[in-house]
């Protein structure tokens, strides 16, 4: 099982949203992470073939994207979807079976045994409309298995989910990784430092980062740091450094930075998290949005 | 192996918990639906409230016919009657890029281009038949002799058509139905002005201007399907 990205670039009239990026996926949960128009969700969407790449190729098993026999073989959850409004979750799971080429006996059967996982059987009958975020968002993932596929593509699928509900969708997810080609977006760190056998870090549509959580982190190993210090210190430490996190203590701020070297006389290096990570690459894009 | 041996052995030991059973099912093909079958059931996707208001309109536009007692009149009525199918045809074509549903629908193995084909088709047959009943129905009631009849009835639905496929085409999902409804009207009431004041344009001597207009709307139409089909309908591309 092995899905090949060649080269791949995609570009909006002026704008390159992904550029010649290449990548190799056999099965296992991957985790992309990226800052908003990093291009994480062109990359998925070509892909899942309903983007055409300006340049390159997606390959599965020697499938090229645009076959029909890919799309069999592909689970998708969009960032936002949309419903008819007259269908109720039972409906909506039965159109996209039969979208899927699933007939109407297995559409059945599917229905109920994702239904039982994602905990929408109480409520199959009910219209969309009446469902709360997180509940639409279980039945997006639902619909994404349908058809049992080998290739997952989820984009921002903790998205609206309680914490409990996340804990269970990220167990579901490390159990269906084991046979199958799993992608994931997400801005909540968490969820990938605890799903993702790899982590994928996109910035400004090219892969900067690829690798297990260890080696991913090594990358800012013994330059985070924390200390705290009086106000007007910690207001040349901000110009100065990325800040990753601060917060007010008394008369004294709490600041916790990235640094090559020693900041101030009073920090202490600490280890490093995927998080720090996360904010020292995006924070100029965060501070832009 | 003798039966009674093969019942003691099954009673003698228990069976093993079976491994990777998960696996083994998940390698097992499930049946799937052909391209016919996938045909059918998207007959039942197409919303109730399209075929209703096709059929009344139908019915509503023989019922008022009947009632008329110039051939002119008749073909007046039904050609501005007829462009109002080109609404309910859109809002049907366009519910995927309205309800968002189109980059799901555009993921699955029948993808968005095949059912946005299948429905035109089952829509366009659907509108062709009713088509070919109003000419049956009123064949004899017309001095225009069937293929001009043809031409003043169904050139004016083809221009509707080709212009809402247009608009969908160029403009935001969400306006279109608005725009398309103003240009469906817009269309008919012309054609009823053009069948009072300009009665002239429906002389034999025209009949080739009609006839031209007809193929060259009907190319103009296929192009934009065409365009609907393969690029439109996927608007995310167009960020």
């Amino acid at each position: 099982m092995e899905l090949c990205i060649d080269r791949i670039s995609k570009q909006y009239k002026n704008k390159i949203a992904v550029d010649r990026l290449s990548l190799n996926l056999t099965s296992g949960v991957y985790g992309l992470l990226g800052a908003n128009g990093a291009g994480k969700t062109t990359l998925m969407r070509m892909i899942c073939g309903i983007s055409k790449p300006t340049s390159g190729e997606v390959k599965f098993n020697g499938m090229d994207v645009s076959e029909e026999r890919y799309r069999d073989a592909l689970g998708y959850l969009p960032q936002d979807f949309g419903y008819y409004p007259e269908f109720s979750a039972q409906d909506f799971m039965y159109y996209m079976a039969s979208l899927k080429g699933l007939t109407k006996s297995q559409a059945k059967l599917k229905t109920k045994e994702l239904f039982e996982i994602v905990s929408l059987t109480e409520v199959a009958k009910k219209k969309i409309k009446t469902f709360s975020g997180g509940m639409k968002q279980r039945l997006g993932i639902a619909q994404a298995l349908l058809n049992n596929p080998q290739i997952l593509v989820l984009d921002e699928p903790t998205a609206g989910l309680d914490p409990k509900e996340r804990v269970r969708f990220r167990n579901l997810i490390s159990e269906l990784g084991k046979d199958r080609i799993v992608l994931l977006s997400t801005h909540i760190v968490s969820d990938v430092e605890n799903i993702a056998n790899t982590i994928l870090v996109m910035k400004n549509g090219q892969l900067i980062h690829k690798g297990a959580l260890e080696e991913i982190i090594m990358i800012i190993k013994d330059k985070v740091f924390e200390c705290t210090v009086d106000d007007k210190t910690a207001e040349h430490l901000i110009a100065a450094y990325p800040v990753i996190n601060m917060r007010s203590e008394g008369e004294n701020t709490f600041l916790r930075l990235v640094s090559d070297e020693k900041p101030h006389h009073t920090a202490v290096n600490v280890s490093a998290t995927l998080e720090d990570l996360y904010l020292y690459y995006f924070s100029e894009v965060i501070e832009n949005e | 192996m003798n039966r009674n041996i093969k019942h003691v052995l099954k009673s003698a030991f228990n069976a093993p918990q079976p491994t990777k059973k998960e696996a083994f099912l998940n390698s097992l093909p499930y049946p799937k639906a052909t391209t016919y079958e996938f045909f059918l059931s998207q007959l039942g996707y197409i919303r109730k409230r399209f075929w209703c208001l096709s059929l009344l309109l139908f019915v509503g536009m023989t019922i008022f016919s009947t009632q008329l007692k110039h051939g002119s009149e008749i073909i007046c009525f039904i050609s501005t009657i007829l462009p109002l199918l080109t609404l309910l045809t859109i809002t049907e074509i366009s519910k995927s890029m309205s309800f968002h549903m189109g980059e799901l629908e555009d993921s699955c193995r029948f993808n968005l281009s095949k059912i946005t084909l299948i429905r035109l088709s089952v829509i366009g047959i659907f509108h062709f038949v009713i088509l070919l009943l109003v000419l049956f129905i009123f064949r004899d009631n017309s001095q225009y002799g069937l293929l001009r009849y043809a031409l003043y009835a169904v050139t004016p639905f083809l221009l509707s058509s080709y212009l809402s496929f247009w608009i969908t085409n160029h403009f935001k999902a969400k306006d279109t139905t608005y725009i398309c409804g103003g240009v469906t009207i817009f269309i008919s009431l012309s054609v009823f002005t053009l069948h009072s004041n300009y009665t002239e344009l429906y002389n034999q001597n025209y009949t080739i201007l009609w006839a031209a207009a007809f193929v060259a709307i009907s190319i103009l139409l296929i192009k934009e399907l065409y365009f609907l089909m393969n690029e439109r309908i996927r608007q995310w591309n167009f960020a």
